[in-house]
């Protein structure tokens, strides 16, 4: 005993001990985790030569070097071609891995030698591998992609100082925009024939003629930022968090009145394959549908929404019988698949997925295509007699009418037939009743549909909204009672009616819309902010009755 | 022991898997795939409401002890639980990857009532039982307390009453079979203010949550998880986010418990019916070679004599041709020296 007992505290010390150095060598991991990406992240990974260690790419803070190199500026890293920086580090293109290498060593720890010996703060140098050599790919980029909405878009048409050499317009189209012509094998201007870069300049380069869409960004992007930067003019940012960060973007000034960008497409159109046809095809029985581009145009911010692969009409890679260069979708799909991100449909639909629609259209089921309300769209009546096929003025112009002769909206129905509260009692053995504010609720719904045109052209009548609630049954100001379909009795799935019974029809309708337009007070489960509480004695009581569980 | 016919033929059926090397029930044919029409309870966890009114329901109905907390107080969602020999049901709070924390998912918790139970495949007392209602019942009057049950249940639920010293039980939800059989429903699925809970028949049950996931494409993850882990359960359940997020295990695979022993346990009747014959093979063989070694001995002893009977009539021949010569010698001699005595006595006559 003697000889064991002075040993407990020695080995009480030696655990602490431990204890304390894995707590520092945690607190050292916790300190030396990476931060987040950022995005002026720029990540060096040149392949592995044979027969060597691949090392980790190395994470280049862009930005953080552009600030040190103030007054030097791009051309200490960046080389020149004809008077254009190349966005390749100290060198004109891609050589071999082994001469790449060598002339990121050569020249970052060149730079890094001698910024220390000028008594600057400088990065890692030779021997200090892991320095650079740190990182390991990231999952995710912090970095935002840029959005070139239509507010830049008219900033850069109409600047002064970019206007393009040789232009003859007052409008800069040609300083960006650009054709191939593929027998001279020339980048030219060709009017009326502007796109997004992205239709040609995909995320990967095609070929070597057409560069990818970052790199085509870049070189032309940032080049002509910098070179009105030289020249001391008003220029746009050419760092990276410059574009590319959020809360750098969010001091753009925005043009809020930026006209559309026009470029012969139609204000209207009537839409319906059979009136592009000779008269001698068998007439469609489908109404054509007049839509309305402009409205379409100020609603969606990007024209590649719909025209994805090309700005032209859809008509031209989805032909009504589908062919290759529509990826074999035809045009009634191209306009009607209800799970594709361009369709009429398809888009429609992800409009109601919004907070402010999701309260009725979430409990919607999914609609097959055979139940689609083909009059919602289809609904210009044409004359028997047509000359076809229809010209496009005419087309314009009958579109036009149409479009000018519809609803601006639904009615509202008036107040005195809205029941300004409803009061449900279904539970009131436990709670007091609850008081609905009906007509409130309505106002505010009908307020939020008068703002949105997609929601005044589509809620037709003025009881459609009603129908959000009062489902199954025709719309209507007078709806049957819930509880003509909803028995008040709990049901079990294997007997009687389908459907909810009463109570849960009231929480299903009331929690489920709140959760999915996002109100979340009340909270869903606490019930006394719905249902105001009974009076003590009157609650014990009903505690114990559980309504019918006992 | 008596063995029927039909045992002895399941026996040979097992010993031929077994010698084949084929899974037991693959040669049986028997794949159980639950009692037809038995109940169930389809939670849609996209309609649960988190308000814990089936934690007091199944409290009020299985006339289990008051809890310390209320159960109107709803902080003790803030912490993961489980089942407790006091509560057959729990309801849990969860935040799904990339939800905000103010969008939580409440999921409820209790037995499953596995179609092929492995509390009951792993009960050597056959405590457990999965009845035609659907429940996975407890005789407690059977149960030797070796909590083997609560080890098998791959959703950790069965619980047991440590504080109680002399007749403690195992506790489980029990689908409220008493209820059951009155034609009454479940407590927690009687009180579900949201019918986050339906009961109905297991095969309903199933075409309701698809015809909901089918309807509804984008409110739910496209899977019933109970309508085939383990085996399948009679409790199943749907929801908005993936299981994996809602303290469920996805890693159980489709076989049911019973699956993962019936192999090794499907040789014990092969052993079992083996070893008499094996053992009287053996006492035959031993046997058997006594009576060669007794064979061998005999007719070596038989050989033996026969082989100096031989020799003995040999030597007597020998002997007696001997004797027989010595005999005529003897005579010729005698006759000779008679011959020779009456030459004499004549020539000595003659003489």
């Amino acid at each position: 005993m003697s000889i064991v007992m002075p040993s407990k505290p020695r080995v009480a010390i030696v655990f602490i001990i431990i204890l304390m150095f894995l707590f520092l060598i945690g607190l050292a991991y916790g300190l030396k985790s990476a931060p987040d990406s950022m995005p002026d992240d720029v990540f060096i990974h040149i392949p592995a030569l044979a027969g060597s260690d691949d090392m980790p790419p190395v994470r280049f803070s862009h930005d953080r070097h552009t600030e040190m190199v103030v007054g030097v500026a791009c051309a200490k890293c960046h080389l020149k071609k004809d008077n254009d920086l190349v966005f390749k580090f100290m060198r004109m293109a891609d050589s071999s891995p082994s001469a790449d290498r060598d002339i990121y060593h050569d020249n970052c720890i060149g730079c890094h030698v001698q910024t220390a010996a000028d008594g600057k703060p400088a990065g890692p140098i030779t021997g200090d591998c892991r320095g650079c050599h740190n990182q390991n790919l990231p999952v995710g980029q912090s970095r935002q992609p840029v959005e070139f909405d239509r507010s830049l878009h008219y900033r850069h048409e109409t600047a002064k100082n970019i206007l393009p050499v040789g232009a003859d317009e007052t409008r800069n189209c040609s300083a960006c925009h650009h054709s191939v012509d593929a027998e001279n094998e020339k980048i030219v201007y060709k009017k009326d024939d502007e796109g997004a870069c992205r239709y040609c300049h995909l995320p990967v380069p095609v070929d070597k003629q057409v560069r990818s869409l970052r790199a085509a960004s870049h070189d032309s992007c940032v080049q002509c930022h910098q070179q009105l930067a030289d020249k001391k003019q008003h220029a746009g940012p050419v760092t990276c968090a410059g574009c590319h960060a959020r809360d750098w973007r969010q001091l753009f000034e925005v043009k809020l009145d930026a006209p559309r960008l026009k470029r012969n497409q139609p204000d209207q159109d009537l839409m319906a394959q059979w009136l592009r046809e000779p008269a001698d095809q068998a007439r469609q029985p489908t109404e054509p549908v007049a839509f309305d581009h402009l409205a379409h145009e100020n609603a969606i911010d990007r024209c590649r929404r719909c025209h994805h692969k090309a700005l032209s009409n859809c008509r031209q890679c989805h032909t009504p019988s589908g062919d290759r260069a529509g990826g074999f979708v035809q045009l009634s799909q191209a306009m009607h698949d209800p799970t594709a991100d361009q369709s009429c449909i398809g888009c429609h639909a992800e409009q109601t997925q919004q907070a402010a629609c999701a309260g009725c259209h979430a409990a919607m089921p999914i609609k097959s295509f055979a139940k689609t309300d083909c009059d919602a769209c289809h609904q210009v009546a044409m004359p028997a007699d047509l000359a076809l096929p229809l010209p496009s003025a005419e087309r314009q112009r009958l579109a036009a009418a149409a479009i000018d002769a519809r609803a601006k909206g639904p009615q509202r129905v008036p107040d005195e037939k809205i029941p300004e509260t409803v009061t449900i009692g279904v539970i009131a053995d436990q709670f007091q009743p609850v008081v609905l504010p009906h007509r409130r609720i309505v106002n505010t719904l009908n307020r939020r549909i008068e703002a949105n045109p997609l929601t005044r052209r589509f809620h037709g009548s003025a009881e459609t909204l009603c129908a959000g609630c009062h489902h199954h049954s025709p719309a209507s100001v007078d709806p049957p009672a819930c509880i003509s379909c909803h028995a008040p009795a709990r049901r079990d799935a294997s007997g009687g009616q389908p459907g909810m019974g009463l109570m849960a029809a009231y929480h299903g309708q009331c929690i489920r819309c709140h959760q999915e337009m996002g109100i979340l007070k009340p909270a869903a489960n606490d019930c006394a902010s719905c249902h105001p509480e009974k009076t003590r004695q009157s609650d014990m009581s009903s505690q114990s009755k559980l309504q019918g569980v006992e | 022991m008596g063995v029927s016919r039909r045992k002895f033929i399941g026996w040979m059926g097992a010993a031929a898997t077994a010698l084949t090397g084929q899974r037991a029930h693959a040669a049986a044919g028997k794949q159980f795939s639950g009692y037809p029409n038995s109940f169930g309870v389809l939670h849609d966890i996209t309609r649960c409401i988190g308000c814990r009114k089936c934690e007091q329901a199944c409290n009020t109905v299985n006339q289990l002890p008051a809890p310390e907390i209320p159960f109107d107080d709803l902080t003790v969602l803030d912490n993961p639980r489980r089942t407790r020999a006091d509560a057959h049901t729990v309801v849990n709070r969860f935040v799904a990857a990339g939800n905000p924390a103010d969008q939580p998912v409440y999921v409820k918790k209790q037995c499953n009532h596995c179609l092929e139970p492995a509390c009951a495949s792993a009960c050597f007392v056959k405590a457990f039982a999965k009845q035609p209602s659907g429940a996975v019942s407890y005789d407690a009057s059977l149960c030797v307390g070796c909590r083997y049950c609560m080890i098998a249940c791959p959703f950790n639920i069965p619980t047991y009453e440590y504080d109680k010293a002399l007749t403690p039980r195992v506790m489980k939800c029990t689908l409220c079979q008493p209820r059951i059989e009155q034609g009454k429903l479940p407590g927690c699925v009687q009180i579900c203010p949201a019918e986050a809970l339906s009961f109905g028949t297991r095969a309903e049950l199933i075409r309701q949550a698809r015809e909901r996931i089918m309807r509804y494409p984008d409110r739910y993850v496209d899977h019933i998880y109970g309508e085939h882990e383990m085996g399948g359960a009679s409790w199943l359940y749907v929801a908005g986010v993936p299981f994996d997020q809602l303290g469920m295990r996805q890693d159980l695979g489709n076989r049911p418990a019973a699956d993962l022993t019936s192999g090794p346990l499907s040789t014990v009747p092969l052993v079992v019916g083996l070893w008499p014959i094996l053992l009287t093979g053996i006492y035959a063989i031993s046997r058997r070679k006594d009576k060669l070694a007794d064979n061998q001995r005999i007719s070596a002893v038989a050989a033996t004599v026969a082989d100096a009977e031989a020799r003995l009539k040999q030597k007597l021949a020998e002997a007696k041709a001997a004797a027989d010569k010595q005999q005529a010698a003897a005579v010729k001699n005698e006759v000779k020296k008679a011959l020779a005595q009456a030459a004499a006595d004549a020539v000595e006559k003659e003489a």
